[in-house]
């Protein structure tokens, strides 16, 4: 058991260093991830796709928005039921990505943000979810499509 | 105007500046491709155009000091400013901005250049029609964001592979939105890929017709980067 | 002068006033290329714009309208200002940003000397379409001349920029735009 542990604790020790390693030769990253599908695969897969990327980069390395508009709002709804996906998103936040949903979505579809999406705060909506990742790109974030 | 007659300075700095129509739009395209010297004008003038947008980005604000004011010049930043104090806990960090203006310093900046039009590219490259339908809405909704808030912008969709049907002739079932979306909004461009006509003409035997006001562009994925690299947002839709 | 009252309370009004008054300031400057007579300008234009309050209050209004106002106050103030005193060359220098030595700073100050080297009206015809990109139509309204005489002055001014500032521009690369045109 105590092996065990020992092993854990330097596995978790080395990712740490791994991150600091991966960050000198990566430098800090700014990315905007553009959600605007409801398929559920697609999804999941995306969210893994962010957590690998962060943890390739180091959460201190990187600073990610992920933007959702359209059918995208679904990533947050689907979070809202179901506890694999909310965990996900949860641990995302607590590593510092921003989760951005789009005003004009919100009116369209007549989504509740407070009810119907997962964690959402009046600070997280932006007036048009396309014009944000345009302007996020002219702020020097990188375009990320999964 | 035939291929022979030269394009005048006039015209060649219109097509710099987006003033033509679209008809005349795609008469320069189609000679840009043949025409190293037509290029390099075209280039020339980017880059002065360039050069000058960016010696003013940042100017030098007029001091507000105490002898200017005793001198009975009243400043500019201080009357906004003042109107800021006067209404009294006003967000907004424009005039955050003027009312934070130090007193005895030249302060470098006015606001960062917010009348850079936004440049934004869809890159469209599937082509069932509800997807394209969702296209389009995209686009009208990005064109009334920046109508709302008074922002100039210049967007292109630029089509390829299965996104080529939405600006086929007689395919498109969206024609006359189109036409509306060219004639409604200022500087909203749409692109057809060369490549993608040559190999439906080869693979399928047809020969495209394309919607009037349509560029071609000899390859979506090449002009894709060349927006990128000129600064264009990209947004795949 | 209240200006309070012209504009109401309204947010909104405050941060457009804001907006408008820099973006006059940029173009002033690049006419005068001197702090403290382009916000004369910007006040002088505001202040008479400021008595048509509706058009400032109006979200839809164009700008080219404020632009016109500058464009006269510059032509009456400009005429004053050339009888009572010479406008110095130097004052491009002088009013430099206090920055530190940068080769993006050169460009600035040497593009801002080839502008100042213009003639007047192709000056004003070549900040309005560059800095501000407003189109010819708008700057044929602002500066009360026919459409023509706009671009005949953008093309001659640019031409002029480009000889005066030679091989500058280092961060723009030249793009080849390739297309091929259907037959």
């Amino acid at each position: 058991m105590k092996k065990f542990l020992s092993l854990v604790l330097m596995s978790v020790l080395s990712l740490g260093g791994l991150g600091a390693a991966y960050a000198e030769n990566y430098g800090k990253q700014k990315v905007a991830y553009h959600i605007n599908m409801d398929d559920e695969k697609t999804l999941k897969a995306a969210l893994g796709n962010m957590q690998n990327h962060i943890s390739a980069v180091g959460k201190e390395n990187i600073d990610m928005r992920v933007v959702m508009h359209g059918p995208g709002l679904a990533l947050l709804q689907m979070a809202n039921k179901n506890p694999d996906m909310q965990d996900k998103v949860a641990n995302l936040k607590r590593q510092g990505v921003h989760f951005n949903v789009c005003a004009n979505t919100l009116k369209g579809k007549k989504i509740n943000y407070k009810t119907d999406l997962y964690d959402t705060t009046e600070q997280d909506i932006v007036p048009s979810g396309v014009a944000e990742i345009a302007h996020l790109q002219t702020q020097g974030f990188s375009y990320v499509k999964p | 105007m035939n291929k022979e007659q030269q394009f005048s300075e006039e015209f060649i700095n219109a097509f710099v500046d987006d003033e033509l129509t679209p008809d005349e739009k795609a008469q320069a395209y189609a000679r840009l491709g043949d025409d190293v010297v037509l290029n390099h004008q075209v280039c020339e003038l980017r880059k002065v155009r360039d050069l000058v947008a960016l010696a003013y980005r940042n100017v030098p604000a007029p001091a507000c000091d105490a002898s200017a004011v005793a001198a009975g010049r009243k400043c500019s930043t201080a009357i906004a400013a003042g109107l800021a104090l006067v209404v009294g806990g006003l967000g907004g960090w424009f005039l955050n901005q003027a009312s934070h203006a130090p007193d005895n310093a030249v302060v470098a900046l006015v606001a960062p250049a917010a009348e850079d039009p936004a440049k934004v590219l869809f890159h469209v490259s599937e082509g069932n029609p509800e997807h394209l339908k969702s296209v389009l809405d995209e686009v009208e909704n990005l064109m009334k964001f920046y109508q709302r808030t008074n922002q100039k912008a210049r967007v292109e969709v630029i089509t390829n592979g299965g996104g080529l049907s939405l600006l086929m002739a007689g395919i498109s079932p969206y024609a006359e939105r189109i036409q509306r979306m060219q004639k409604e909004y200022h500087d909203l461009t749409f692109v057809a890929c060369q490549n993608t006509i040559e190999r439906i003409q080869q693979e399928l035997g047809l020969q495209a017709k394309l919607l009037p006001g349509v560029v071609v562009i000899d390859s979506g994925v090449a002009q894709i980067m060349r927006r990128q690299h000129q600064g264009w947002a990209y947004i795949q839709v | 002068m209240d200006v309070f009252n012209f504009l109401g309370r309204t947010r909104e009004a405050k941060l457009k006033l804001e907006q408008h008054r820099q973006r006059l300031y940029r173009i002033a400057y690049s006419w005068t290329h001197n702090a403290a007579l382009a916000d004369d300008l910007v006040q002088e234009t505001l202040a008479k714009a400021l008595k048509k309050s509706s058009q400032l209050r109006d979200p839809n209004a164009g700008d080219a309208w404020l632009y016109s106002i500058l464009a006269n106050c510059y032509r009456d103030h400009f005429r004053r200002l050339r009888t009572a005193e010479e406008i110095d060359e130097n004052t491009i220098i002088h009013d430099s940003t206090p920055e530190k030595e940068s080769s993006e700073q050169e460009i600035v100050l040497k593009v801002r000397a080839a502008i100042a080297r213009l003639a007047e009206g192709q000056r004003q015809v070549v900040t309005l379409v560059d800095i501000q990109g407003l189109s010819y139509l708008e700057v044929a309204q602002i500066l009360n001349v026919p459409i023509g005489t706009v671009m005949s002055r953008l093309c001659r001014a640019r031409y002029a920029l480009k000889d005066l500032l030679g091989e500058l521009a280092p961060k723009l690369a030249a793009e080849e735009t390739k297309i091929r045109r259907i037959k």
